[in-house]
């Protein structure tokens, strides 16, 4: 290799690293990937729907991030649009997800950092979405409830037929419409 | 000329369908920088965990390049394992791979937790799979299907608490 190819390319390169660092989400708080392992696995909606709590749809007005033990925990505070499973007259539910926007232990300092959990991010600001839940009993939070599944039980609304399944579910291949819910 | 692009669509078309069926491990995209790595175990960690993670470590030890040693004096750990109670999460542990450069570059620490929640009442052998299962995240292997290995996440569930031969092969793959 000539000796400028070699400084375009080792130029190239860190331009490329630079601008990786940079074009990540979130204002430029880097992502850090969590893998869990799973408790539950459902491979269907009827599994999930004998399982919750509660059914329901939610619109996310709030959410709030904890610190705890070495990772983050986001609390999200949601309006109830409809009520498919449990109380009718529920107006609000509080949601506990694993990740978000943090301090974590990043190269031995502690640094703000985004915490996504098995790829699926946790609920943001005015999302909107189906949840199959239950009832959280931990030291994280209080009157709260979980997604079963970690993540399975959570059907991001994109318009006002279509979800987004979650990411590596069972479920995910053949849930794309809000009808596949058979709610 | 379009003819030719056309076989070339072809053959990389079936050849890479064909690597793809051979490789049955799936990466997470990143690795340790050495094969000799250094492990820590939190002073909080309960004790009943100690044995089933350095079991877990020692089913990875003996199959693949990989070796694990306790860490000394100053020296970085790059396997710290932790655990609290964490509550009805909905998961029994987890890791967390922290790179060089946060976003790239090579691990640099992999922070294993258990959830006393779901695992303090498991079997020793049952917390060895969960163990051995979060290993193969901080080495760089992703989820398979095939409950015959390790890293399988499925409704099935794993039938294994060692690394089986695709597990094997992915960390040979990463760690020559
Ligand atoms: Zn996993």
């Amino acid at each position: 290799m000539k000796k400028y190819e070699k400084i375009g390319l080792l130029l190239s390169g860190s331009l490329l690293a630079v601008s990786l660092f940079f074009v990540t989400p979130n204002n430029n708080i880097a992502d850090v990937h969590a893998e869990a392992d799973i408790v539950d696995h459902f491979s269907n909606v009827e599994e999930l729907s004998a399982r919750a709590e509660l059914i329901l749809e939610v619109d996310v007005n709030s959410t709030e991030s904890i610190d705890f033990g070495d990772l983050v925990f986001t609390v999200s505070n949601n309006t109830v649009k409809k009520v498919y499973k449990g109380n009718e007259d529920m107006k609000s539910v509080s949601i506990l997800e694993t990740g978000g926007i943090g301090r974590l232990n990043v190269n031995g300092k502690r640094a703000e950092a985004n915490l996504i959990l098995n790829d699926n991010e946790e609920f943001k600001k005015k999302d909107k979405a189906i949840v199959y839940l239950e009832k959280y009993e931990g030291p994280i939070a209080k009157d709260c409830y979980v997604i079963l599944g970690v993540y399975q039980g959570k059907f991001k609304l994109k318009n006002t037929n279509e979800i987004v399944p979650p990411n590596s579910s069972e479920l995910s291949k053949e849930i794309d419409q809000l009808s596949d819910l058979d709610l | 000329m379009k003819k030719l692009l056309i076989v070339a669509l072809l053959f990389v078309s079936t050849f890479g369908l064909a690597l793809t069926d051979a490789q049955a491990y799936n990466l997470l995209g990143g690795k340790h920088k050495t094969k000799n790595l250094a492990y820590r175990i939190n002073p909080l960690l309960e004790t009943k965990y100690h044995s089933p993670f350095k079991t877990a470590m020692a089913s990875w030890a003996a199959v693949t390049p990989i070796s694990f040693a306790s860490q000394v004096g100053t020296n970085r750990a790059q396997i710290i394992i932790n655990g609290k109670d964490y509550g009805s999460t909905g998961w029994n542990a987890q890791n967390t791979n922290y790179r060089d450069l946060i976003v790239a570059g090579n691990y640099v620490d992999s922070i294993i937790d258990a959830n006393y929640y779901y695992m303090s009442g498991m079997t020793n052998s049952t917390r060895q799979g969960v163990f051995a299962h979060e290993l193969g995240h901080s080495l760089g292997l992703d989820h398979v299907t095939n409950t015959k290995q390790v890293m399988c996440t499925s409704r099935a569930g794993r039938a294994v608490i060692t690394p089986g031969s695709d597990d094997i092969a992915g960390v040979k793959a990463l760690y020559k």
